[in-house]
């Protein structure tokens, strides 16, 4: 009897550290996914200021306030979905938030992907009039 | 008899938990090692985006002449840049002409189809002056207007769009969780709108 004790317990403990090992080493692939998608995500909000905001300039930047808009970033016949998200605002000359209007606006680019609730990359640049 | 059963039943448990451990460190290395070539190659990458960002943003500064800013881009079947060039002037007004050329330096199997690799190397004034890993699979620039058209004119182009994907410079890559890094930006070099 205490031998089938010890043996039961030796297998619980070996399930036990495998299934551990097993769990760090999702982990890990959890992350190295989520570093990817990071870079790809850097790209699409860096191309969204660059194409869409920098262009319509300071008084154009209204038309972006809470849009929402699904994205791709592209390699070859491959795409990863993306979701990005607009913030524009005024600022003062110190970079803070202000209720009325100012001759600075700042715009953030908010980039999600489905596979996390909160944005991979946040990208902000500042529009003056 | 029981004595018999005794040795028989702890042996075999003793040989499962040697195989759940074996399997287990055998799994755990395996981890260790593929976390370490990623990292490594993400490094690599990366330093050579960083370069790229900081040194394309550059494009045409101190030039007055638009036509010198940069050359047309010469790319390959696939769209591969194999030669881009640009000239800026540094901060102490010296003129420097860049180029970065994709040089074939491998291949690897990736979905048991082979692939060629390159090194993106870069030029300064001619001389050879670092530049990417070895192991970039794809480089591509694409020069746009300001309404994000494509163009192959450098006199017409406002943005320059930068792609490339680079492997993981060892290990068989179908055993890989992600055997490849792609990377991208578009920038707008201020002087380009002029």
């Amino acid at each position: 009897m205490p031998q089938s004790l010890l043996a039961f317990l030796a297998m619980m403990i070996a399930t036990s550290s495998a299934l551990t090992q097993f769990a760090a080493s999702n982990r890990v692939r959890e992350e190295m996914m989520k570093s990817e998608l990071e870079i790809m995500a850097n790209a699409v909000a860096l191309e969204a200021v660059e194409l869409q905001a920098v262009p319509v300039g300071f008084d154009g930047l209204t038309q972006f306030s809470r849009l929402k808009e699904n994205t791709y970033f592209t390699v070859e016949n491959r795409s990863e979905s993306f979701r990005k998200e607009w913030t524009v605002k005024y600022v003062d000359s110190s970079g803070n938030e202000s209720q009325s209007p100012t001759d600075i606006r700042e715009v953030t680019i908010s980039v999600y992907h489905s596979r996390y609730t909160r944005p991979l990359v946040e990208h902000t640049r500042l529009i003056g009039q | 008899m029981i004595s018999l059963l005794d040795h028989i039943s702890s042996t075999m448990v003793y040989g499962a938990l040697a195989l759940v451990l074996i399997a287990t460190q055998l799994r755990a290395q395996e981890t260790s090692i593929q976390q370490t070539i990623v990292y490594a190659s993400k490094k690599q990458t990366l330093e050579f985006a960083d370069m790229v960002e900081r040194e394309f943003k550059l494009i045409g500064s101190g030039i007055d002449a638009r036509a010198d800013m940069m050359q047309a881009i010469e790319t390959d079947e696939q769209g591969n840049a194999l030669s881009f060039s640009f000239r800026y002037d540094d901060d102490a007004g010296t003129p420097i002409q860049v180029e970065y050329r994709m040089v074939p330096t491998d291949s690897v199997t990736i979905n048991r189809r082979s692939i060629p690799l390159y090194e993106v190397q870069r030029f300064r004034n001619g001389t050879r002056d670092g530049g990417g890993p070895r192991t970039v699979r794809r480089f591509r620039v694409q020069f746009l207007t300001d309404s994000g058209t494509l163009t192959a004119d450098p006199g017409e182009a406002e943005l320059v769009r930068v792609t490339f994907t680079s492997t993981l410079p060892m290990g068989d890559l179908d055993d890989f969780f992600l055997p490849e890094t792609n990377w991208g930006i578009t920038l707008r070099p201020m002087n380009l709108a002029i």
